[in-house]
């Protein structure tokens, strides 16, 4: 019979921790059932056992009682003792250096939390690294365009699968803009993300189907997936599978399958996923061509490569593909790949993605690096209070040395102060940001959940990084303490080390110029943010409240606009296509006496649109009430006047299609803002006399009761439709919507440029109270030789206001630049001057310096006989 | 009175020691208490309980028997005390007492 051993590395390493009297007895039982093992399992499972058996010793009962030396146990336990007592007898300094890691290691804390759930996201598709999203790069240099833009059009998945071995599969997604409305068995169900989706979406992408077949579900015209919640919503008990739904545009969907709802950390986000073919002219009952063009760009792409291809390969054979089947933007659109798994957080450059859930990779690198600020400032605090505090150590120094500690031992007995400190502070930190979680998740809307902080790799990064910290800001304070000759410590009076001294006020100087940047950059993404949103917009957002109304109440829309306006409080109403807030569409246009197209945006609008939006006539007149001649009139706004480079611009005409008629200008108005400041500018834009297409209704109220003029609006709607549920919002919120990123922004800042500012002032104090308490006797003697209280002050203030000074001096230069480049990126922005830093550094001095002066006036009003007499 | 109590895992280590007589060692009670109650433990408590055992000065203990399956080491041997005798034959007159000192009734639906 083949004997194995069982691995004997294990049993060594064991032997060094179990009692010997114990060990021989353990070590044959291990090996005995190790023999019976290999024969009923074989030898590897034995092994896995064994392993695991050995382990199961690892008990305090069987420790090996004589390994450790008694005398080095004792003196490391009688530095536990002293390092709690210094710690406990030095409160006030205790609490600033416990302070300042608490808030550090919260910080850092959180910020990791929230990365590592950032960059988890869209990980869980097994196809994730073959899988890229097709976007392009739209250049057009007769107006000045050069942007990234997610939106391709609905033939170029299927050309470049046909036409590129490989590429694998492709799937088109088309999420709807506006929420929908499902109707099943006489009740109405809105939902707010809606996919069109190619039958492939499911081999490409792992969502989990819990009825219906993957394979087939998405094949027919009108079929529809449901995401669980969904189904139970509208089906509740009933087997959803077969039933049909009456969806957009009245279009009878029959449900094929359920969906597991999309995880959390996914970036699509669908509750209904219908069949593309639906909207292929032809073949379904939706026809919709501009998703099945080349023309229209409006839907995303996704694409499959073979798992050894090279995407670059791919993407350099793309212009060919242009030209051959799309030649007019073959010299506009330059087609890119994307890897799937960085679209969440990589797409903060690209543009026009809807229905997605998109992160900020800039965001995460100012909450780690904010994080990574607020730790230094901490280290620096304890750093410099313990230097300023070893001569209180050095009595104990002393006698230790000469009772024969060696110098490792001394550095040990001071790194324990540092360990025991940031141990302390990790379990408050951790508490603190348990019951902060909630809060923290509402500010960053984010849904990370509250295990995550005890999740077994969070707690071992953070008892690493608890470690590290505490040897790093524990070491240099350990080696100067532990430095000097014995002769000179246990002299009076001695000096320590003069490179202390220079090293503390560097420490400072970097502690100050970040504070001073933090602050800076917030008043800078300050200003910024409310210039956004208090920048006049071009036309009064008070007090607009726009309905959205489709088919059923659009028809009646007439009736509607009568029982509206019967309420006294209802100044005017605007039926039209578009709303403030509302979808709107651009298109090319050829003005008179322009050389090219010009890229336009289109309004359709009613007479009452001007008055209602209170937006200012330029030129000319705005459209005539009751006039149908009017149809085929034109207004337009400053911007397009201008890009056209008209002179005078009544008359002018402007031509929508080659083939077709021009229409004249009758009228120009001011520049107004329809979307967010943030990112886009104003356009050109057309308005032209729709009465048709009746999408929303803009009611303009007076000063009287806001809810009880929406009741009426309700009632007036209740009245007319039978499926619609109502839904309105009011201009002037959904434009401070618009600015959830600033203001997640300007949160972040604004918590970690207060946290640095206190960090900063307590470390401070904890300096100054240090360096009074040495001095107590120079200011005493200089009292009696006749200085006045007012010259100690600003003795004592002088030094640390040079270190401000010269912080300022380092932290404006550098944070200009960086908030220069936030603010770039913006369509409109505040102008950049050195008044933020300049008003930061203003803050850092004033409150220093009332901090430091108070301290000053206890120490130098005290009577100096007290303090001398002390010797 | 704590310190003569014994935990259930305790007697069932010390009953197993009895029954073993001169022959009880960790692989061989662990081996006779999954056999008799079908309850797995892993080795190491085995050996915690003995310990612990010992020192309340329930077993004593001596080394013998060694063989090359133990990879030549010697089995650590148990046997019980008058001690542990009396802390055993106490516990089952008092769970008797306390069988006999239940009302017929209790156990009537049986």
């Amino acid at each position: 019979m083949n004997y194995r051993e069982p691995p004997k590395w294990i049993l060594r390493w064991m032997e060094h921790y179990i009692d010997p009297f114990l060990w021989e007895g353990i070590y044959g039982d291990l090996h005995q059932i190790f023999g019976e093992n290999v024969k009923k399992r074989g030898y590897n499972t034995a092994v896995w056992i064994f392993v695991w058996q050995v382990l199961g010793f690892l008990r305090w009962r069987f420790r090996n009682k004589g390994k450790t030396k008694s005398n080095m146990r004792s003196i490391w336990s009688n530095y536990l003792l002293v390092s709690f007592r210094s710690l406990k007898r030095h409160k006030v300094y205790f609490l600033i250096n416990l302070l300042g890691l608490v808030l550090a290691i919260s910080c850092s804390l959180y910020a990791y939390v929230y990365i590592r759930d950032e960059i988890a996201f869209d990980r869980h598709h097994s196809k994730t690294g073959q899988i890229h999203r097709l976007f392009k790069r739209y250049i057009n240099t007769t107006e000045g365009v050069d942007l990234l833009t997610a939106e391709t059009s609905g033939m170029m998945g299927p050309t470049i699968k046909e036409e590129y071995a490989q590429v694998e599969n492709f799937t088109r997604v088309s999420p709807l803009w506006e929420e929908e409305i499902l109707t099943y068995d006489k009740r109405s169900y809105s939902m707010k993300n809606m996919y069109y989706v190619d039958s492939t979406f499911f081999d490409i992408f792992d969502f989990e189907m819990i009825a219906g077949d993957p394979k087939t579900a998405l094949v027919l015209p009108s079929s529809l997936v449901l995401s669980r919640t969904l189904a139970q919503t509208i089906f509740n008990n009933e087997n959803p599978i077969g039933k049909t739904i009456i969806g957009l545009n009245e279009v009878p969907f029959t449900v094929t399958g359920i969906v597991e709802d999309p995880p959390r950390q996914s970036s699509f986000k669908f509750d209904a996923l219908a069949s593309w073919t639906t909207t292929v002219p032809g073949m379904g009952p939706l026809a919709a061509n501009w998703m099945n063009n080349w023309r229209a760009q409006g839907i995303f792409t996704f694409l499959v490569l073979a798992p050894d291809s090279d995407p670059h390969l791919l993407t350099e054979a793309f212009p060919d593909m242009m030209k051959r089947h799309f030649p007019e933007r073959a010299d506009q659109y330059f087609l890119r790949l994307q890897p799937f798994e960085k679209i969440y957080l990589h797409s903060d450059q690209i543009r026009n993605i809807r229905g997605q859930n998109i992160g900020s990779i800039k965001f995460i690198y100012i909450l780690g690096f904010s994080a990574l600020l607020i730790l230094i400032i901490a280290s620096i605090n304890y750093i410099n209070v313990t230097l300023s505090r070893s001569t209180q150590n050095r009595l104990e120094v002393g006698i230790r040395k000469v009772m024969g500690s060696s110098r490792q031992q001394l550095l040990g007995r001071f790194i324990i102060e540092s360990i025991i400190s940031t141990i302390i502070a990790s379990v408050i930190g951790l508490l603190l940001l348990v019951s902060l979680f909630p809060t923290l998740n509402k500010m960053t809307l984010k849904r990370i959940p509250q295990v995550e902080l005890f999740d077994p790799v969070t707690i071992l990064v953070l008892t690493a990084f608890c470690l590290v910290i505490s040897v790093l800001i524990g070491i240099y304070p350990a080696y100067v303490q532990s430095a000097a000759p014995v002769s000179t410590i246990l002299k009076r009076g001695a000096t320590g080390l003069a490179f202390t001294g220079w090293f503390k006020k560097i420490l400072l100087i970097l502690q100050y110029s970040i504070s001073i940047a933090l602050i800076g950059s917030t008043l800078v993404i300050y200003k910024q943010t409310s210039f956004l949103i208090n920048k006049p917009l071009g036309f009064d957002k008070e007090r607009l409240m726009v309905v959205e109304i489709d088919n059923e109440v659009g028809v009646k829309s007439d009736v509607f606009e009568a029982e509206i306006k019967k309420h006294p409080n209802v100044q005017s109403v605007s039926i039209t296509r578009t709303a403030i807030g509302g979808g709107s569409y651009t298109t090319r246009v050829k003005p008179e006496g322009y050389e090219h197209e010009l890229n336009t945006r289109i309004f359709g609008v009613d007479q009452e649109f001007f008055e209602t939006y209170k937006i200012e006539t330029r030129f000319g007149r705005t459209f005539l009430p009751g006039s149908v001649a009017d149809s085929s009139n034109l207004v337009v706004n400053e911007s397009f006047v201008e890009f056209a480079g008209w002179e005078d611009p009544i008359g002018k005409r402007i031509r929508f299609n080659p083939d077709e008629d021009s229409y004249p200008v009758v009228g120009v108005v001011k520049d107004f803002h329809y979307y967010s400041l943030s990112n886009s500018a104003i356009e050109p834009v057309i308005m032209y006399l729709n009465d048709y297409q009746h999408r929303n209704a803009t009611i303009k109220l007076g000063n009287g009761d806001i809810q009880e003029s929406i009741s009426h609006v309700e009632n007036a709607w209740n009245k007319i439709a039978t499926r619609t549920p109502f839904k309105f919002y009011f201009v002037d919120d959904w434009f401070s919507n618009q600015y959830q990123s600033e203001n997640q922004l300007l949160q972040t800042t604004s918590t970690y440029s207060i946290i640095s500012i206190v960090l900063c002032i307590l470390g401070l104090y904890g300096l100054t109270a240090l360096t009074l308490q040495q001095r107590t006797k120079e200011i005493s003697i200089r009292k009696v030789l006749g200085a006045s209280i007012n010259s100690v002050v600003v003795l004592v203030n002088k030094q640390f206001v040079v270190i401000i000074v010269l912080g300022l001096l380092i932290a404006t230069p550098l944070s200009y630049l960086i908030t220069k480049s936030w603010l770039d990126q913006f369509a409109y922005r505040v102008h950049l001057n050195g008044s933020a830093f300049f008003f930061a550094g203003i803050i850092s001095i004033i409150t220093s310096v009332i901090l430091i002066s108070f301290l000053a006036t206890r120490v130098a009003s005290a009577n100096p006989s007290e303090n001398l007499s002390q010797e | 009175m704590k310190g003569t109590n014994i935990g259930e895992l305790e007697e069932l280590v010390m009953l197993t020691v009895a029954i073993l007589y001169d022959d009880a060692y960790g692989v061989a009670i662990r081996k006779e208490i999954q056999e008799r109650c079908n309850r797995s433990i892993t080795i190491s408590t085995v050996h915690s309980v003995l310990s612990r055992l010992e020192e309340k000065g329930y077993v004593n203990s001596r080394y013998d028997g060694a063989s090359p399956e133990r990879g030549g080491r010697r089995k650590h041997l148990f046997r019980l005390t008058i001690a542990g005798q009396k802390v055993l034959s106490e516990a089952k007159t008092m769970r008797n007492s306390m069988w006999e000192a239940i009302p017929k009734i209790a156990f009537a639906s049986e």
